[in-house]
């Protein structure tokens, strides 16, 4: 019981521009030849569910959690890489990612820009999908 | 291909261990030959092929252990190694007849990428996985003989470290041409490796394992720009206090041993010159390294104990954003920490980065490293020095001294990585990827065998390097032999004699080049003695002051030392700051240069480290010698 309800969206975004504790799936490795079959060899691969995790003190790199595992890169490489980013609604916040007014903080939101990804939620949301 | 026909080769069966980095290769290898091969909590830690022999059920066999790797299809020198091994590229190296995969039972939806492309290799496969225990902890699970049906080839799952299951490992690799092998190979095709990928996960019913919770909960501390650093800085005062707090008792102890020995060898031989040479010659000189034993004891626990937890690589996820700004990536890092125990596994552990250049860039600067070689010296001359009352607040000043020539080292390393990095030729790019494990309690038993292993290896270099550097310079300070004048008292025949001898001479040849420093020319036969390995230093001092007085230890015989022309101290503080900052900087270690040489494939570079280094040791003591005139 991890997630009650979550959408995928039909956004893509750089793996870089995904922050702490957001999710999503990996959509489309854009790097090519060795650098982009290495990438593929950690497992990028399309469809795969990939979290940020933490961001190191200096702001890079990041690690990300997939396949069961810590990957760290660096900014310049996780922009050669395009996410699906989910949009979660969670009862039991785990709540890294979740701002104090209830909205969901998202790249977009940390940009300024208003976007599909931030969506404020009332203040006791208890949204399920069941 | 290789394939086994039915009749089995003569000669013992070759087993390949190949495996993601970190996934427990060498923990298994070690479990199944009894050898101690290097293990530790980072991906990188092998970078060599090792090979063990065992007796597998009676059948003879030798195990191959790999570098890790994340694909056949190599970035860096040590993944070239695998596919290297398993090609029979390298000269003299049967391939392995049979492969042995080990997966990390945690990532193994990763590891079925690479398991995929082994599985093509068309030799008898199987696999083993690791860290059950793990898994379990992570809330994970997943059916082994189900995978195996999936997958078509044997597998075993183990608890390396913990030696369950590899009873049942061993009776398996016994016999490699009964494996199984898969009636269709895996799609070669990444898109359809990913849905294959997705099957096998299902087809073994597997539940994802969650985040290991401790590390997370760890890492909220330990990479945290604030409490991280105070937990960094707090840790390494605390253990250089150590290294003087805990260490001088024992090293008094020793060195009491070493002077009861030389006393008893006195005894038991005829006076004369045979009597000199062990007292003095052998005694001495070793004994004034090893001495040094509980210090380098205390040193590799640290390392040994960051290393096994899984601290290492999140120091180089730390400072991966500093390396970054003067061109370097975190991997260097993790190599220019292991050179703090020596620098020769610090320039093997750059084989894992991908990118040529950084690497030689890394190698190069991996020497200016505070290595355990040259703690001798600096305790030598730090304990000779520095008072031991003397505090800092909390504290002691041997310690900051200490503590401070272990930090100017990397901060000179990252200056002299920045300037080379910009004036060697620009690289091509390869992704910076570095696995960050998880948080392990690191086993005792491993953990003190890491310790003593290290210890030994020192005490060694003190019976064979330290030895035979010994015998050498205790003819070179002894002959020729110059009777002194009749009038001079005992303490000025011998330094007369000493003056006159082989290696005096050549000091009192030197001296003008030194003298600027404020070295004399025993400090000079010591400097060059001491481009065999740096603590041949503190032997060869021993040596030359025992000649002079038997009976006083080194550390009081170069305290009081005087120029016999103008009655200053020798060893005044300008002398010892030179000396110390020379000591930083210099690469007086036969072993670095010819590990350069061999990884570099060149003479070139290694002339080219020992000449900066040297440049860098003779202007930074000249400084250092002139600001400390300047501050007293
Ligand atoms: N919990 C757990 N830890 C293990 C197990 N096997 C190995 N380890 C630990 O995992 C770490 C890595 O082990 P190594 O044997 O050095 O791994 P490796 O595959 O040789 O690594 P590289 O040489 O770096 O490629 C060490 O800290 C081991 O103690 C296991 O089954 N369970
Ligand atoms: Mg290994």
């Amino acid at each position: 019981m991890k997630s009650d309800f979550n959408i995928n969206s039909e956004m893509t975004v750089e793996l870089a521009e995904m922050i702490p504790g957001e999710r999503g799936k990996v959509d489309q490795i854009l790097a090519e030849g060795p650098v982009g079959r290495r990438l593929m060899d950690l497992g990028l691969l399309p469809g795969t569910p990939i979290r940020n995790l933490r961001e190191s003190p200096l702001g890079d790199p990041t690690v990300y959690e997939l396949r069961g595992y810590r990957l760290c890169l660096r900014a310049e490489d996780a922009a050669r890489v395009l996410v699906r980013p989910e949009i979660r609604f969670e009862a039991d916040a785990v709540s890294d990612d979740r701002t104090d007014d209830g909205s969901i903080r998202s790249a977009s939101a940390r940009e300024g820009k208003p976007g599909l990804r931030s969506i404020p939620l009332p203040k006791k949301a208890n949204v399920n999908s069941a | 291909m290789s394939a086994v026909s039915a009749a089995s080769p003569p000669g013992p069966v070759r087993l390949g261990l190949i495996g993601s980095p970190n996934s427990g290769k060498t923990t298994l290898f070690n479990a199944l030959t009894g050898l101690r091969a290097k293990v530790g909590n980072y991906p990188g830690v092998t970078v060599e092929r090792r090979e063990g022999a065992l007796v597998l059920e009676g059948r003879d066999a030798r195990l191959i252990d790999l570098p890790g790797t994340y694909s056949l299809d190599p970035i860096s020198p040590d993944e070239a190694v695998v596919s290297q091994v398993l090609a029979g590229e390298v000269e003299g190296v049967a391939p392995p007849e049979a492969l042995v995969i080990v997966a990390d039972a945690c990532s193994l939806e990763r590891s079925l990428l690479l398991i995929a492309q082994v599985v093509a290799e068309d030799r008898p496969t199987c696999l083993v996985l690791t860290m059950m225990d793990e898994l379990a902890v992570r809330g994970g699970s997943l059916d082994t003989s189900r995978l195996q049906d999936a997958l078509g080839i044997p597998v075993v799952p183990v608890v390396g470290h913990k030696g369950l299951g590899i009873r049942q490992l061993r009776v398996l690799l016994a016999d490699p041409e009964a494996w199984s092998r898969p009636p269709v190979l895996p799609p070669e095709n990444r898109l359809e490796q990913s849905a294959w990928i997705d099957s096998v996960m299902s087809a073994c019913g597997a539940e994802r394992p969650d985040v290991h919770a401790t590390t997370e909960r760890i890492d909220r501390v330990v990479v945290h720009p604030i409490l991280g650093s105070l937990l960094f800085l707090a840790v390494m005062l605390t253990f250089f206090q150590l290294i003087f707090a805990w260490a001088t008792p024992a090293m008094d102890w020793i060195d009491g041993a070493m002077g009861t020995a030389a006393d008893f060898a006195r005894g038991l031989l005829p006076a004369g010159l045979f009597a000199d040479f062990v007292a003095d010659g052998l005694i001495a000189g070793v004994g004034s390294v090893v001495i040094f034993l509980p210090q380098i004891v205390l040193l590799f626990s640290l390392l040994y104990l960051l290393e096994d937890v899984g601290y290492m690589a999140r120091a180089a996820f730390v400072v991966d954003r500093a390396m970054a700004r003067i061109g370097l990536e975190g991997r260097a890092f993790v190599a220019l920490l292991s050179s703090f125990a020596c620098a020769v596994p610090g320039i093997m552990a750059t084989r894992t980065m991908p990118s040529p250049r950084d690497r030689l860039v890394t190698i190069l600067v991996a020497p200016l490293m505070t290595c355990s070689a040259r703690l001798p010296v600096y305790a030598l001359l730090i304990a000779a020095f520095v008072p031991q009352e003397a505090a800092w607040g909390p504290f002691g000043m041997q310690g900051l001294v200490l503590f401070a020539l272990y930090i100017v080292a990397p901060l000179t390393a990252m200056a002299v990585a920045a300037v080379l990095r910009r004036s060697l030729l620009p690289g091509e790019g390869m992704p910076f990827i570095l696995e960050l494990p998880s948080y392990r309690v690191p086993g005792l038993r491993l953990w003190l065998s890491q310790v003593w292993g290290s210890a030994w290896a020192f005490l060694r270099r003190a019976g064979t390097i330290i030895l035979l550097a010994s015998m050498v310079l205790w003819m070179l300070l002894t002959f020729p032999r110059t009777e002194p004048p009749a009038n001079l008292g005992p303490e000025q025949a011998a330094a007369y004699s000493l003056e006159r001898s082989a290696a005096g001479r050549v000091g009192k040849a030197i001296e003008p080049a030194i003298a600027p420093l404020g070295f004399d020319w025993k400090i000079g036969v010591g400097l060059l003695a001491s481009l065999a390995a740096r603590e041949v230093f503190v032997s060869t001092l021993a040596q030359v002051y025992a000649t002079e007085d038997p009976d006083a230890s080194l550390r009081a015989a170069i305290r009081a030392d005087t120029n016999p022309v103008t009655g200053e101290k020798i060893f005044s503080p300008a002398t010892v700051a030179a000396l110390l900052t020379f000591f930083v900087f210099a690469l007086q270690c036969t072993s670095t240069i010819a590990t350069i040489a061999r990884e570099t494939n060149s003479w070139r570079w290694p002339t080219f480290a020992f000449g900066y280094m040297l440049a860098l040791a003779y202007g930074g003591a000249l400084l250092a010698r002139h600001i400390t005139l300047a501050l007293t």
